[in-house]
């Protein structure tokens, strides 16, 4: 099926940030291979030239490397695979307190609160 | 291109064309072993009027299954011309003309053949039958074997290999004047917003009378020239008129018939404007 | 020649028809850069058909001209544009494998294996006479025939109405995988939330004028909405 995609935001932001989960969870290991952009884009069901768009972003970040012979590779470079599961786990841990401050809880409340829920789950294992 | 034309117009169209073909030969197949088995009449004056209901029967079915081949022609012109199928024959890289031609040379060729098999069919069965419907005295067959000796005698030499090489460009060109009166009619019935198939019979009504009309019109001086002399040589001179017309109406269909292929053409190229 | 001067690969100006004293299309001026996926928007009656029967050259304009690769709709343009008509146009006694072979004869740019790999992802009979399939099967075949050639025009005129969701699906993947690289696409439809992922750019058609000619990127950019909710709001009774 089609990948999900939000309608209000740029498709090439939203291809790079499922393309950055996909490598950062080891969908696409250290060196692998990544598929042309056409197979991809038909795998998304979006524009072959969005698609190539967010792929050059990737290779400016240079979490992927073209390669002459090969096409498109991941990165072997695991620091840097790392340093980018570090930056977006931050942007989610900032979106979580964000919310949590709006709905009236103060850090320290929420820390509390998440040592909690480790207690409950440890419990039902 | 045009013979790739050629080659799926007949791909498209001889099953239902050599159908009609074959229903035409068995029919004609089925009475003349009917009409051999019968024994002739034997006495003077007697008419067998079975015999002559089946003939006629026979005639009148034979003529329409050779007719359904031109009415099938007009359809599948239609169809596959000004229909949905319009969609993939006018985006082919060819020009209408190719498709217009295309459709009158396979269609000629169908219609052709249907009118020489019903002809010869028809021809064969009168023979066989009209000794079953009518007695025919031995005199009677001694006349028609002399009338028959004197007409191959006419028939023969110079005369007859002009009046042979002659025919059968005729026939042919009739056949294809013939098919294009009836596609220039249904490209004249694609002019209008509704009623397509209505206005294109009107509109081969309306082409048929016309023409009929320019050619009694055409005719008027030559037919009262023969009507007024006097009949020491009627023969050379019915002969003459014959001619005449014959050679008149090939130069007539050859013109007439071009004028409606490129009026067919103007239409596809100029006016065309599918559903 | 002309398509030195303008750079693009569809180039139109002032193009009308008229149908009687109506303008079903109304001075419309376009280009069409090569390698774009254009989406041809507009309600029913806005002028979509007529635009794409011009440009295949199914009608003759009343003034104005579309010049496709520099040449005026004809012989040279059939050659190398692949259109998909929103009916079923393939006469039904017509086999699938004939079909095909009608393809690769009428045009040189027909790529046989192509269409023989997509025919058998399908899982069909090719000896299967075409009146005897189901309507999505004979959208997908007709499909798998235009997408088979190596054109520089694709026009498809409402390629995924009327077909299931897995139809569609199947469609937009082989309009995605299979269209020559450096031609153009030229889609026309009005489920826009469906196809908005695959286009470049969009054209608003409304009463027969031209609206709105953009690339997706900048009217989400600056209208921060999709196309889709763009388009609900310019065509808002």
């Amino acid at each position: 099926m089609a990948w999900e995609l939000d309608n209000d935001r740029p498709i090439y932001t939203q291809l790079v940030e499922r393309l950055k989960l996909e490598i950062v969870s080891g969908f696409y290991p250290p060196g692998a291979r990544l598929p042309s952009v056409r197979e991809l884009a038909a795998a998304a069901s979006v524009n072959p030239n969005t698609m190539q768009k967010a792929f050059a972003e990737l290779e400016r970040t240079g979490l992927i490397i073209t390669q002459r012979t090969s096409g498109r590779i991941v990165t072997e470079d695991t620091n840097m695979i790392s340093q980018t599961r570090r930056e977006l786990a931050e942007e989610q841990i900032v979106l979580f307190l964000t919310r949590m401050q709006s709905l009236g809880y103060r850090k320290t409340e929420i820390i509390h609160m998440l040592s909690e829920q480790e207690g409950k789950e440890k419990q039902d294992e | 291109m045009l013979k790739k034309l050629l080659k799926y117009e007949l791909k498209q169209t001889w099953r239902i064309s050599v159908l009609i073909l074959a229903v035409t030969f068995l029919l004609s197949a089925a009475c003349s072993l009917y009409f051999y088995m019968t024994p002739p009449l034997t006495a003077e004056g007697e008419i067998h009027i079975g015999n002559f209901t089946l003939f006629m029967a026979y005639v009148i079915i034979v003529s329409f299954v050779a007719l359904l081949t031109f009415v099938y022609l007009g359809v599948h012109f239609y169809r596959n011309l000004y229909t949905d199928e319009g969609y993939l024959m006018h985006t082919l890289p060819v020009r209408p003309w190719q498709l217009i031609a295309s459709k009158a040379v396979v269609g000629t060729i169908w219609y052709y053949l249907a009118g020489i098999i019903a002809s010869a069919g028809i021809i064969a069965v009168s023979y066989l039958a009209i000794p079953r419907i009518v007695y025919v005295s031995p005199k009677d067959y001694v006349d028609a074997a002399r009338l028959s000796a004197e007409m191959t005698g006419l028939f023969s030499g110079v005369w007859g290999l002009k009046l042979f090489l002659f025919l059968g460009p005729y026939t042919i060109i009739s056949c294809a004047y013939a098919l294009l009166v009836l596609y220039a009619s249904v490209s004249l019935g694609q002019l209008v917003g509704r009623h397509k198939v209505m206005v294109s019979i009107l509109c081969y009504l309306g082409l048929q009378t016309l023409i009929g009309g320019a050619s009694t019109l055409f005719l008027m001086p030559a037919l009262s020239k023969l009507v007024f002399l006097s009949d020491s040589d009627a023969v050379s001179l019915f002969s003459d008129f014959m001619t005449g017309i014959y050679t008149g109406s090939f130069v007539f269909f050859l013109a007439a018939g071009a004028g409606l292929f490129f009026l067919s053409d103007y239409i596809m190229r100029r006016c065309l404007n599918l559903d | 020649m002309n398509e030195m001067n303008t750079g693009s690969l569809v180039a139109i100006r002032d193009l009308t028809k008229r149908f009687g004293k109506k303008a079903a299309l109304d001075h419309v001026s376009l280009d069409i850069p090569a390698g774009r996926i254009v989406g041809l928007l507009g309600p029913n009656g806005s002028g979509k058909s007529t635009l794409i029967k011009l440009l295949c050259g199914l009608l003759v304009p009343s003034a104005g001209q579309a010049l496709i690769a520099g040449n005026l709709p004809g012989p040279a343009t059939k050659a190398c544009v692949s259109y998909l008509p929103e009916r079923t146009y393939v006469p039904g006694s017509m086999r699938i494998r004939e079909l095909a072979a009608f393809f690769a004869d009428f045009y040189e740019d027909f790529e046989q294996e192509k269409a023989d790999a997509m025919l058998s992802s399908l899982e069909i009979d090719p000896d299967a006479p075409f009146k005897t399939l189901s309507k999505g099967t004979r959208e997908k075949v007709q499909l798998a025939m235009v997408m088979s050639r190596r054109a520089r025009l694709y026009i498809l005129d409402e390629p995924i109405a009327g077909v299931d969701p897995a139809a569609r699906d199947f469609i937009l993947k082989t309009i995605i995988r299979d269209y020559n690289e450096e031609a153009s696409i030229l889609i026309s439809t009005h489920l826009i939330s469906d196809i908005e992922p695959i286009l470049d750019d969009v054209i608003f058609l409304r009463n027969g004028k031209a609206v709105l000619s953009s690339s997706v990127e900048e009217l989400r950019d600056t209208r921060h909405k999709s196309v889709d909710a763009y388009f609900r709001e310019v065509f808002a009774c």
